[in-house]
């Protein structure tokens, strides 16, 4: 190409720098997908599809009764509007800080676009919108059916209207908000910790409200003395919705359309419909302003680790250690393994590899932010499922339902958390050893020891939670000594054998490129994983059914059939154990990085 | 092993084929103890590949490596006991610091704590590495990660060290002081095998060259040797690198 061609050609491309930004990003996150990962993302849709209108009707059966109440029902459904805006708010606010990080300073494809001659309008207003789009997507997705109910429920059709001329400027408040704390945390921390970081909050965030929401118990509005308690929450919830908030003004012009109610405070909703837009403009155009100011500043400083000094000398100073003559704050430093916490708990494990797995994997997992903040998540769901099994009991009391197949049932759901934990936390092993597996593969390890050290550091945990719910909802439910130990063997068998397919398949049908457990789990190997480890654990409740009914109704139990389940619970265990595993070794083996 | 004759590395008839391409046709080379090889050839000739399957990494097709008289597909274990490997791709565990990742590397290969500890320590002081053994990898430069890699590679002070494309990423002291080392560890018995483009390099450091192109050694021997194969020994390593591989892409 000549010298007036090539400049023709990127003038062309200077005509749509955002398509630009857009395509190079699209190329480097999106590669073209396989067959698989096409019918794995329909899958996806579908399900998502099913969420959504599950959660539209779930919320309208709520309204209704809400909408129900005598006297206060319109008001109550006003401030349930108020208080679901606020929390969309808040969650889109974490989520776009962590988006704004990626897009504006931890991309692939920034240094590309950095020394390219972009304008830089052009520049941020393509990440703006992109940012916004990726952060706003799922909780739109999940929280406009919750808005359409408030609409079906409590409005007419100018609510409809409403919503579409609010939501959009709602988006702009928290999409702007976390660029700029974005912006201002990377001009003083590297990019990658704060990522860390904010992850980090964000699921301590999603657990304080999920609990705040359980605990509450909304369904107690079924019961009228509930109702009071509900009412409270609400309003210390709400109770910070001033008229400085955009989510108030969203507020104020969707509630305005409500039926039999009236402006709260004579605010008039087309003003407040005036003020969302002309903030939401407003907080663009503060956003583009700082980016041209602080952009280039922070992409530099993020790259430095200055900061990563500064916050050393910070630590220095704390420990009250001198720091070294020539500045150099990476000085001698060394901790002697027997003080390392981590790697006096990984005594607990094998002497050789399998330890040496064990204490690696698990300072990898304390350093990640996003897998044990979802450690955390994990261990709040095992607390509300075993705190709402309670009503289980008052179900079994009532007659309602038998207390047996309440006891299968609660093995079942047991078994259905020890799969779901097991393929989200131990299924990704392998994969994550992915770029590592040069190590690995010229290492003097057998496939089977890198498989068993995996297994060895996933399967106690997963023992742990699996018991735990087993025993603790059984004698919830009241059952007999011995029902609670068949519960304990079933859930022990299944956490085995679930945790075996997990990592056995895991090297059968390894995504080596995937940058996190999460996407692994989430990919066409994690759902055959979920599939088969699902069937064998409900295989294994079935196999207890017979002696649980047996001891539930005091009959004499037959040798022959206690036998057959015996047998049969062996024989799945023994093949759900060595199948996967030995396949797995076997793909390891053959795996040439 | 003690006779500097034995050798360390053999590689017969070796051949390597993905799909219907031949990476590597028919390789027979042998390293004796305490000798440093060079491996030469432009990009795509099959070098990695080579070492690759040296390291157990791939699985040739056909021929035999054997590793201090180990077969690496037999014996995969006791050959891979013998081998320190520096990737020329230097992934590392990001979160984990230079001294952690020392610790499980050593782990790996079976060595004491005690003796982990001893050997990171004089390794990271030999690649001046000593004050940031405590920091995590994801704060590394390049040629820090490179430099851990070397460390970690001879840690268990291997029979045989294979490396592809070490000098990348390191800056003159850290080259110079790879060179040092690599012609100390040699003096003291360990075979080296190397791949690289720095022609320089190879001439400095080496005892034996092999120029491989499209996947067969087109030339071996020592350097003197194969110098004075191609007229006379004032010609240099590039000028016979560059003819030899100019004539397979005609040939």
């Amino acid at each position: 190409m000549t010298r007036p061609a090539a400049a023709a050609g990127l003038s062309g491309a200077m005509t749509r720098p955002i398509w630009l930004c857009s395509i190079v990003r699209a190329k480097l996150v999106n590669p073209r997908l396989s067959p698989g990962q096409v019918a794995t993302r329909l899958i996806f849709v579908v399900t998502g599809l099913a969420i959504a209108v599950g959660i539209y009707f779930g919320s309208r059966w709520f309204l209704d009764l809400c909408y129900q109440v005598e006297a206060i029902g319109p008001l109550l459904c006003r401030r349930l509007l108020d208080l679901v805006l606020l929390v969309l708010v808040s969650v889109l606010l974490l989520s776009n800080i962590v988006t704004a990080l990626s897009s504006f300073f931890l991309a692939r494809d920034l240094e590309l676009l950095v020394v390219a001659p972009l304008p830089p309008r052009s520049f941020f207003t393509a990440r703006f919108g992109e940012q916004m789009v990726h952060s706003s997507w799922m909780v739109l997705a999940f929280g406009l059916p919750t808005l359409l109910a408030f609409a079906t429920v409590a409005g007419d059709w100018s609510t409809y209207l409403a919503i579409l001329l609010a939501v959009p400027a709602l988006l702009v408040f928290p999409a702007a908000g976390g660029f700029i704390v974005a912006l201002l945390l990377v001009s003083y921390l590297p990019a990658a910790r704060v990522r860390d970081m904010v992850v980090g909050l964000i699921f301590i965030g999603f657990l304080v409200i999920y609990l705040l929401i359980r605990l509450a118990e909304p369904e107690r509005m079924l019961n009228p003395d509930g109702f009071a308690s509900l009412v409270n929450l609400l309003t210390s919830l709400s109770g910070s919705s001033t008229i400085l908030i955009p989510s108030h003004w969203a507020t104020a012009v969707i509630g305005s359309t409500f039926r039999d109610t009236s402006p709260v405070g004579g605010q008039v909703p087309i003003l407040m419909g005036a003020t969302l837009w002309c903030g939401a403009g407003a907080c663009h155009a503060l956003s583009s302003a700082l980016f041209r100011l602080l952009h280039g500043r922070a992409i530099s400083r993020s790259q430095e680790g200055r900061a990563v000094a500064r916050i050393s000398r910070l630590w220095a100073w704390l420990r009250r250690r001198p720091l070294p003559e020539d500045g150099n704050i990476r000085g001698p430093r060394r901790r002697a393994p027997a003080s390392d916490p981590v790697r006096w708990v990984g005594h607990l494990a094998p002497r050789g590899p399998t330890r040496e797995f064990f204490i690696k994997d698990l300072k990898l997992l304390l350093r990640d932010a996003s897998q044990w903040s979802q450690l955390v998540l994990l261990l709040a769901l095992v607390f509300v499922y075993l705190y709402n099994f309670r009503h289980f009991r008052q179900i079994g009391e009532s007659g309602l339902i038998g207390r047996l197949t309440l006891f299968m049932v609660g093995m079942g759901l047991s078994g259905f958390v020890t799969t779901a934990v097991s393929v989200r936390f131990a299924f990704p092993l392998i994969s994550l050893e992915g770029r590592m597996m040069w190590l690995l593969r010229s290492a003097p390890l057998n496939p089977r020891q890198v498989l068993w050290s995996k297994l060895f550091a996933t399967l106690p945990p997963l023992l742990v939670v699996a018991e735990v719910m087993s025993v603790a909802s059984s004698m919830i439910l009241g059952a007999s000594g011995t029902m609670i130990l068949l519960g304990a063997v079933v859930a022990a068998l299944t956490a085995l054998t679930v945790c075996s397919l997990a990592i056995g398949l895991g090297a059968v049908l390894p995504d080596y490129r995937a940058e996190s457990a999460a996407k692994v789990a989430a990919g066409f190997g994690g759902m055959v994983c979920m599939s088969v480890a699902m069937l064998v654990a409900l295989a294994l409740v079935g196999l207890a059914v017979y002696p649980a009914w047996a001891l539930h109704a005091h009959l004499h139990l037959r040798v022959s059939r206690l036998l057959f389940c015996a047998g049969g619970a062996v024989v799945i265990t023994a093949t759900a154990i060595a199948v996967p595993l030995v396949l797995g070794a076997r793909a390891l083996d053959r795996h040439e990085p | 092993m003690s006779d500097k004759n034995t050798p360390v590395l053999e590689l017969s008839g070796v051949h390597k084929r993905f799909g219907r391409f031949d990476a590597v046709e028919g390789i027979d080379l042998s390293v004796r103890k305490g000798e440093v090889f060079g491996f030469l050839g432009p990009n795509g000739a099959g070098k990695t590949t080579t070492l690759r399957m040296v390291t157990g990494l791939l699985r040739p097709t056909s021929g035999m490596i054997r590793v201090a008289g180990h077969d690496v597909v037999k014996a995969p274990i006791e050959a891979k006991r013998r081998i320190g490997f520096i990737s020329d791709r230097p992934f590392l565990y990001e979160k984990l610091t230079g001294g952690e990742f020392l610790r499980f590397v050593g782990g790996l290969w079976g060595m004491s704590p005690a003796a982990i500890e001893s050997a990171a320590e004089y390794w990271m002081r030999r690649f001046e590495m000593l004050g940031w053994i405590g920091e995590p990898i994801d704060s590394y430069s390049h040629g820090m990660r490179q430099r851990l890699l070397l460390c970690s590679a001879l840690l268990h002070q291997p029979d045989l060290l294979v490396m592809d494309e070490p000098m990348v990423g390191l800056d003159p002291r850290g080259a110079s002081r790879l060179k040092q080392v690599v012609r100390e560890l040699a003096d003291n018995g360990m075979s080296v095998v190397l791949s690289t483009h720095t022609l320089d390099i190879v001439e400095q450091v080496c005892d034996t060259v092999a120029i491989i192109n499209r996947g067969r050694i087109v030339t071996s021997g020592p350097m003197e040797q194969v110098r004075a194969e191609r007229e006379g020994e004032s010609r240099s390593l590039e000028q016979i690198f560059l003819e030899l591989t100019a004539q397979e892409e005609q040939g």
